[in-house]
């Protein structure tokens, strides 16, 4: 199937009623959750995961793709008008979107990132459309070292990529790798660490262990500061950003969309990365470097279009090879599975209508923002003046109807009340828990391809070197996991991330 | 090394802690196997030995913290963790809209910011919600109220 017939599939089952109704809910619910400071669109999208259940695969998909690239235009209006990012990735919108609210430009910031995110929005949409068929093909050449050394490589880039000690997130993926043990070993049929729980036979519910190391983790986080802060938002005045704004703001989208759409594709990579890699380059790349940090538009219009063309585009490893780049695909990923496709380069050719209906309803539901974004803004702005007080209980009690009405068991609860607690304690120790999530995810795919190929080259362990598909993949994680132990590396590392904190 | 209580010291026994269960119980229940042909230990015990030296490397190369965290709220903790619970032993004998009003009503009692009126407000508006979006919106298949229990 040629892009075009692809795309007129895609449009055809995106403009049902049912899929244009899911899409602006899930839209909508990630500008919500995107300007709500302290919920994310990791637990949204695992608390929303059960009710999905009842729609179709399609629908639940474009629903909790929504949410996803939905949080990335709400949590810029956060940070330009309250100097919170509302979301990670729009932690550094916040460092120059603010500065031009504090000089009565909020309108022409919040302008611009719409419209930069929606013009990264269709680009990236358009490189997912045509990148990922092409990737399929090659993917579906894949044996068993393959497959293994690509997994290899994706958890190796999560940690690489993610916050916090390098040695710590591998550790955290070598934790969630364990946890995916559990249940029957597929090769042998013996029970692993089942502890005579008939339902952990099948592997521990992944809904549940998800809520709650998001879910009920974040409530935890949040409950230990001073949630009860006031929050100032500045008025908006007009929202028309001058031909001078348009003329600086041009490069920067696009570059930020080159830069979002390759970092988004990379394991690891997305929204967040991108957006502080963009802002490190318009920096230095600007003819006023003087004014970053003063309100320059350039830190804005950059950092909003590449998370969003990062959003977008991280999508394709899901689609294509079955692998999650970050710990929202690996939750889509757990959607798919709930719903009994089995991700991998085949659910193009046999689910054309998810595929190419998914890519069209992105554009539509990036053109749903723009309207919701623009003449909207101040009714999302009113809503930080929820206080959390009452939006824990709520989220909680989700949480917990969430998680049973999956399967029905009472089980799943106490499952989800130790995730959160273990998930509370990861953010303790300074252990991201994304690396986690994606070892509990790829763990029993990671297991079978390894043994897999160990039984057909008979336990030679070259088996993942001697493939040229694999050695490249190996090489590339070795050469990855290298740079964590490079000194001038570690401290350029420290400095982007430090770059994106400030 | 130094602070034994610094984020990086107490990951690293966390990492240990766990490699030393999850290795000695695959070694005492599992087959490991032979490289040619693994038994069901083999990917397990691999996984602690791996978890198990990054436990030591944290450990060593551990730094005290760059800045004092915000104390735990072990209220919250208790509560929050236990509102999960409550809701399991109580969804089937009691019926969803008891089980979420007593959790909703545990979450509430966990934040010392929210007084008496305020807080019954809000259990009895989430639980309404709830009970719309799940009962009459998605439409799960629990009762409302266990009517043998309150029969």
């Amino acid at each position: 199937m040629d892009l075009f017939d692809g795309l007129v599939l895609g449009f055809s089952v995106a403009v049902s009623l049912t899929s244009l109704m899911l899409c602006l809910l899930g839209v909508t619910l990630g500008t919500l959750i995107g300007v709500l400071p302290g919920i994310g669109p990791s637990a949204t999208i695992a608390m929303l995961l059960p009710i999905t259940l009842t729609l179709s695969p399609l629908s639940s998909l474009i629903m909790l793709a929504g949410i996803y690239y939905g949080a990335q235009y709400g949590g810029s209006i956060t940070a330009i008008l309250v100097n919170l990012p509302g979301e990670p990735s729009s932690a550094v919108t916040a460092i120059d979107g603010y500065q031009m609210a504090r000089q009565g430009r909020a309108g022409v910031a919040l302008s611009i990132s719409a419209i930069g995110s929606f013009v990264a929005g269709t680009i990236a949409t358009m490189v997912l459309a045509v990148a990922s068929p092409a990737l399929s093909q090659i993917a579906l050449r894949f044996g068993s070292p393959e497959y293994f050394s690509l997994t290899m490589l994706g958890i190796i880039m999560v940690v690489v990529l993610s916050q916090g000690s390098a040695l710590k997130g591998l550790g955290m993926a070598v934790i969630g790798l364990m946890l995916g043990v559990v249940g029957t070993d597929v090769f042998t049929a013996v029970t692993r660490f089942t502890y005579g729980i008939n339902e952990f036979r099948s592997g521990i519910d992944f809904i549940a262990v998800t809520i709650g190391v998001f879910g009920i983790g974040e409530i935890l986080r949040n409950l230990e500061g001073n949630e009860g802060l006031a929050r100032a938002a500045h008025k908006i005045s007009s929202l028309m950003p001058t031909k001078e704004d348009f003329k600086r703001s041009l490069a920067p989208i696009l570059r930020g969309t080159a830069i979002g759409s390759v970092l988004g594709v990379l394991p690891g990579g997305g929204a967040f990365i991108s957006s502080f890699a963009s802002y490190a380059v318009e920096k230095r790349l600007s003819k006023y470097p003087e004014e970053f940090g003063k309100g320059a538009i350039e830190g804005v219009a950059g950092p909003e279009s590449a998370n969003n063309a990062g959003a977008q585009t991280s999508f394709i490893p899901m689609l294509t090879l079955g692998i999650p780049s970050n710990a929202v695909m690996a939750l889509m990923i757990g959607a798919m599975i709930v719903q009994g496709i089995q991700p991998g380069p085949r659910v193009i050719v046999t689910q054309p209508e998810l595929f190419w209906g998914l890519i069209a309803s992105m554009w539509i539901g990036n053109a749903f923002l723009v309207v919701l974004n623009l003449p909207l803004v101040g009714a999302w702005v009113s809503l930080l003046r929820i206080p959390y007080a009452i939006l824990f209980p709520g989220i909680l009690a989700f949480c917990c109807i969430g998680t049973f009405s999956a399967n029905g068991l009472e089980l799943e609860l106490y499952i989800l009340a130790v995730a959160g607690l273990a998930g509370y304690l990861f953010v303790r120790l300074g252990c991201s828990p994304a690396p986690f999530l994606l070892g509990f995810v790829l763990g029993p795919m990671v297991e079978e391809h390894f043994r897999r190929a160990m039984l057909i080259s008979q336990g030679d362990a070259t088996v993942f070197f001697t493939r040229p598909i694999s050695l490249a993949l190996m090489l590339l994680a070795i050469g990855l996991a290298a740079t964590m132990f490079v000194p001038s590396l570690l401290s350029l590392r420290k400095d982007v991330f430090a770059d994106a904190e400030e | 090394m130094g602070n034994w209580k610094s984020q990086d010291a107490m990951t690293g026994i966390m990492f240990l802690a766990i490699a030393v269960y999850f290795g000695t119980t695959t070694l005492l229940q599992l087959d490991l196997g032979t490289p040619e042909e693994m038994g069901p230990g083999f990917f397990p015990f691999s996984l602690s030995v791996i978890l198990a030296i990054l436990g030591v490397l944290v450990l060593l190369r551990a730094k005290p913290d760059e800045e004092e965290q915000p104390p735990v709220n072990w209220r919250a903790v208790i509560l929050v963790g236990s509102a999960p619970i409550t809701f399991g032993l109580t969804v089937r004998s009691l019926g969803l809209a008891p089980a979420l009003l007593i959790s909703v009503g545990l979450a509430v009692l966990s934040s010392s910011k929210i007084g008496l009126v305020r807080g019954s407000a809000i259990v009895v508006g989430v639980t309404v919600f709830c009970v719309l979006v799940f009962k009459f919106g998605v439409g799960v298949p629990y009762p409302l109220i266990n009517p043998e229990f309150f029969g």
